[in-house]
């Protein structure tokens, strides 16, 4: 294909036209990061003075001395979040594969009727506050942790990409046969299903870890103790008070005397939230595309 | 295409449908939407009904307060006499005066408490006016109501048709059967309008048309069972006595709750709070639901898995429990759409404390233009998302894919998708950090440049702009995946042909790269049509905010019911909201799904 493409007419522009044009935008979805990271390393009176730079003259790790004086917040954060990510992914991971597993079983008849009970959902629901009653006064989850973890325990969509994933996966026959050599249903699942699911577990995983980890929205509608937040609601928080602080400075120009968060421990604040990612997404970028793809074949 | 449909055709018990049974769902919907129309468009009478009897729920307050300080104050008039009395026998009695004037105060106080009181009483409208204004709204709007309930009895009855033409034909039996549905539908609708024409009830009087509405009620739940009985392919025994016995038992409840409603004593309470039998109707229509689904299910199947499957059928009951409570329940808490809601800490008692107020809600959000508003700006807004984020998900997917240079391409793939995996917290703050009039990216750039600085956050309009193109910067990378695998799967040999045929790079993008991956971008924009209700709601809260500002051009219907939620607490009308999008969406899907079948059976979801 490659060989044949530099024959024909034309090729070369285009090559050079899109090179230029995928370039410009890879950089504008890299720009803020880069600004990010630098930004935090900046020496914060530069950054009042002459505004945000990519060449700083002066770098500094003023901003996370500052931000790690009072660790406090910030590691109940963490631990919050990689509670809520990690039980909750382990715990989704298995309802997921269980349902997705027996929906796609050839021999039970009942499928049918039970995905569309479960694909109903999708297509229909009480809306946001019915939701919110029912899970404040009816499962009484407000202010636990589990509030963020349920909502992601089960869900229609990707019950069905497991169950794609598993007929793709396992063939139908080393059900049976492993049927006829005597295990149990639940013996096949953990046995045979789940190990060989192994990659699409990882995929559908992967979905919900992000999730989780990226939550801000439950947290502010179930968590009002602050030692339940998590570190994208703090984050939230922290930046949205500063923000309207700052709004009342500029307009009425009275200074509050109150401790601003200054503007580099706010960069280095988003970076304490955002670096996990960053350094694990290389190495898990290969598993979504996987999962987009496969998406994509009917539900 | 035709042999794939007819294939489908073969398949799908749905695609075997015929159009009568179409024609009949359509006629459902279209009477189902007059109906609502009718109702939430009555000119305001539901509301001025509501605010008037809310008044008389006031004034019924007022007058009882009154009752109270009056008695009160005759009471101090008595001790005022008395102590006067006993100062007459012995004047110099220095105690006895220290009462008359603890008594003489006491006095003062009752007769200003009730001087008041019955100012306030007198500033109100009476009875009587309150009674006569609210008799001339019930009669304006009886005709309404008729008209309205009439069109959802043919509602009701087209969609039995639907049901029956979906499992087999119509023939003498199902159309006598569901005659017999229209008619006790008939006997409800007419009980129903006497009471509508009945004037305003005084304590001890009763509603006149409820000996109608049960019989009609019970003719309902028997030509119910008949219709399921015809209409069903799985007869067996033991499934048909458990169901009709539901519906038989469902239906008596409901026409116990009628009864109880009714009680003479009750029915001035009707005013203030909600009917003493609704707990039995509710109750009483979840038990016709159930029915109804047992009756309308295929058991073969269950019964199949119960024998040969037990272990998988306890398998999926977690996420089927997990599906109810979540799922389900919210569902059946739609009726708070329907309530003025009161609090009372538990969610049924909630659901039955709550008043009663029929589609209020919602003429009062297509009154004040609130739902035209929002309903407005999601559609835009998501019209922009689809077109746009298509055009650019294809354009960036056919570049990505026809370029040389492996490592170029690697790292334009890993730094595009960077911006799908942080969280909307930090697209929020990288948003204001460009856009913020004191200290953005931008507005630096322009007083640098010796321009005048722009306050985004003061601009509405600008966001129909600056919203499309933060969700583009998040997702086109990520979705154009999709389309890079659609084009990595086209033959090499189409494009060898083009390329012997003299065709240039253009031409062959132009006539074979994207009639070829056609058929993925129709799909996946019906798709996204099919949502175009739905709003991204972290995408405009973590951009927007609350910012009363830009509510006019922000405000989708996602960020209105969440306001309703936690700021304004309208719980009545947030869920109305949230059900009118709910509702909407659904049609919307069903409709794209029936299309996606017509041109790609392949690709419709059922």
């Amino acid at each position: 294909m490659e060989m044949r493409k530099k024959y024909n007419r034309g090729y070369r522009i285009f090559n050079m036209i899109s090179k230029v044009l995928l370039g410009l935008f890879a950089l504008i979805c890299l720009l803020p990061f880069v600004l990010m990271i630098v930004g935090s390393f900046t020496d914060n009176g530069e950054v009042v003075r002459e505004g945000y730079s990519l060449f700083p003259k002066k770098w500094s790790t003023g901003a996370y001395d500052m931000l790690f004086s009072y660790p406090d917040n910030i590691i109940r954060a963490y631990r919050n979040t990689i509670i809520q990510t990690v039980v909750g992914t382990f715990i989704s991971l298995f309802c997921i594969s269980m349902t997705g597993y027996v929906l796609s079983r050839q021999d039970f008849q009942s499928r049918n009727v039970i995905a569309f009970f479960f694909y109903f959902t999708m297509l229909f629901g009480g809306g946001l506050i019915p939701w919110y009653i029912v899970m404040k006064q009816v499962l009484h989850l407000s202010n636990t942790l589990w509030a963020i973890m349920v909502p992601s325990f089960f869900s229609a969509y990707n019950i069905f990409l497991m169950r794609n994933f598993i007929k793709q996966g396992v063939p139908n026959e080393l059900i049976e046969s492993s049927k006829l050599d005597g295990a149990g249903d639940m013996r096949v699942f953990l046995q045979i299903v789940l190990p060989l699911s192994l990659p699409s577990l990882a995929t559908i995983g992967l979905f919900v870890a992000l999730g989780l980890w990226n939550d801000w929205y439950l947290c502010m509608l179930f968590i009002s103790d602050s030692e339940l937040q998590s570190l994208q609601f703090y984050l939230y928080s922290m930046l949205n008070s500063a923000r309207a602080l700052r709004e009342i400075q500029a307009r009425s120009g009275i200074v509050l005397d109150i401790n601003l968060p200054s503007e580099t421990s706010k960069l280095a604040m988003s970076m304490v939230a955002t670096g996990p990612i960053l350094l694990v997404y290389p190495f898990i970028q290969r598993y979504f595309i996987k999962g987009l793809t496969v998406g994509a074949v009917k539900g | 295409m035709s042999t794939a449909v007819v294939q489908i055709k073969k398949k799908s018990r749905l695609s075997r449908v015929g159009r009568q049974a179409w024609l009949c769902l359509l006629a459902a919907f279209v009477l189902l939407a007059g109906c609502i129309l009718l109702r939430t468009f009555d000119g305001g009478a539901g509301t001025e009904l509501s605010a008037a009897s809310a008044q008389a729920a006031e004034l019924s307050n007022a007058l009882e307060q009154l009752e109270t300080l009056e008695t009160r104050y005759q009471k101090r008039v008595t001790q005022l006499e008395e102590a006067k009395a006993a100062l007459e026998a012995s004047p110099e009695d220095a105690k006895l005066k220290s009462k008359l004037d603890r008594a003489q105060g006491e006095y003062d106080k009752a007769l200003k408490n009730r001087d008041k009181q019955l100012g306030v009483v007198n500033g109100m409208p009476t009875m009587a006016e309150l009674n006569d204004q609210m008799n001339d709204l019930k009669e304006s709007r009886a005709t309404r109501m008729l008209i309205s309930n009439l069109l959802l009895t043919m509602a009701f009855s087209a969609f039995s048709g639907f049901m029956a033409f979906m499992v087999r034909t119509i023939d003498r039996k199902v159309l006598i059967s569901i005659g017999g549905l229209l008619l006790s539908c008939l006997l409800i609708v007419i009980g129903v309008h006497q009471n509508n024409l009945m004037p305003v009830l005084q304590p001890g009087e009763t509603m006149p048309g409820t000996m109608i509405i049960a019989v009609g009620l019970g003719l309902l739940a028997i030509f119910h069972i008949i219709y399921w009985l015809m209409v069903t392919e799985d007869k067996t025994i033991v499934k048909i006595i458990i169901s009709s016995l539901l519906i038989l038992a469902g239906a008596t409840l409901c026409i116990i709750g009628l009864f109880v409603n009714n009680q003479p004593d009750s029915a001035s309470k009707y005013i203030n709070s909600m009917s003493p039998g609704f707990p039995y109707i509710f109750v009483g229509i979840i038990l016709l639901i159930i029915g109804t689904f047992v009756m309308a299910m295929p058991l073969m199947r269950l019964r199949y898995d119960l024998r040969k499957n037990p272990v998988l059928l306890i398998m999926v009951l977690p996420s089927i429990v997990y599906f109810l409570i979540t799922s389900y329940l919210p569902m059946v808490g739609v009726y708070f759409s329907f309530t003025s809601y009161q609090f009372t800490g538990k969610f049924f008692s909630t659901l039955f404390g709550s008043k009663f107020v029929g589609m209020d809600n919602f003429a009062y959000l297509f009154s004040s233009g609130l739902a035209w508003r929002m309903t407005f700006n999601t559609l835009v807004y998501n019209f922009i998302f689809i077109v746009g984020g298509t055009i650019l998900k294809v354009a960036v997917a056919i570049m990505f894919s026809e370029i040389a240079g492996k490592y170029f391409k690697k790292t334009v793939q890993t730094v595009t998708f960077l911006p799908h995996f942080i969280s909307m917290v930090m697209v929020g703050t990288f948003a204001y950090n460009l856009l913020n009039y004191n200290s953005g990216v931008i507005n630096s750039l322009l007083t640098s440049l010796g321009m005048e600085r722009v306050d985004f956050y003061s601009i509405p309009g600008a966001w129909y702009i600056i919203i499309p193109l933060v969700d583009f910067w998040k997702g086109v990378g990520y979705g154009s995946i999709i389309y890079v695998s659609a084009i990595t799967g086209i033959s090499d040999d189409l494009y060898e042909a083009a390329d012997l045929d003299g065709a240039n790079f253009m031409q062959e993008i132009r006539h074979i790269t994207i009639p070829s991956i056609r058929p993925t971008i129709v799909i996946l924009t019906l798709m996204s049509l099919g949502s175009i209700m739905k709003g991204n709601f972290d995408l405009f809260y973590q951009l927007v905010g609350e910012s009363g500002q830009l509510m006019e051009a922000t405000e989708i219907i996602d960020t209105y019911v969440w306001r309703a939620l936690r700021q304004n607490v309208q719980i009545g009308m947030g869920s109305a909201a949230g059900l009118y999008q709910s509702f909407v969406g659904m049609i919307l899907v069903v409709l794209v799904n029936t299309i996606v079948k017509k041109i790609e059976p392949d690709y419709a979801i059922f």
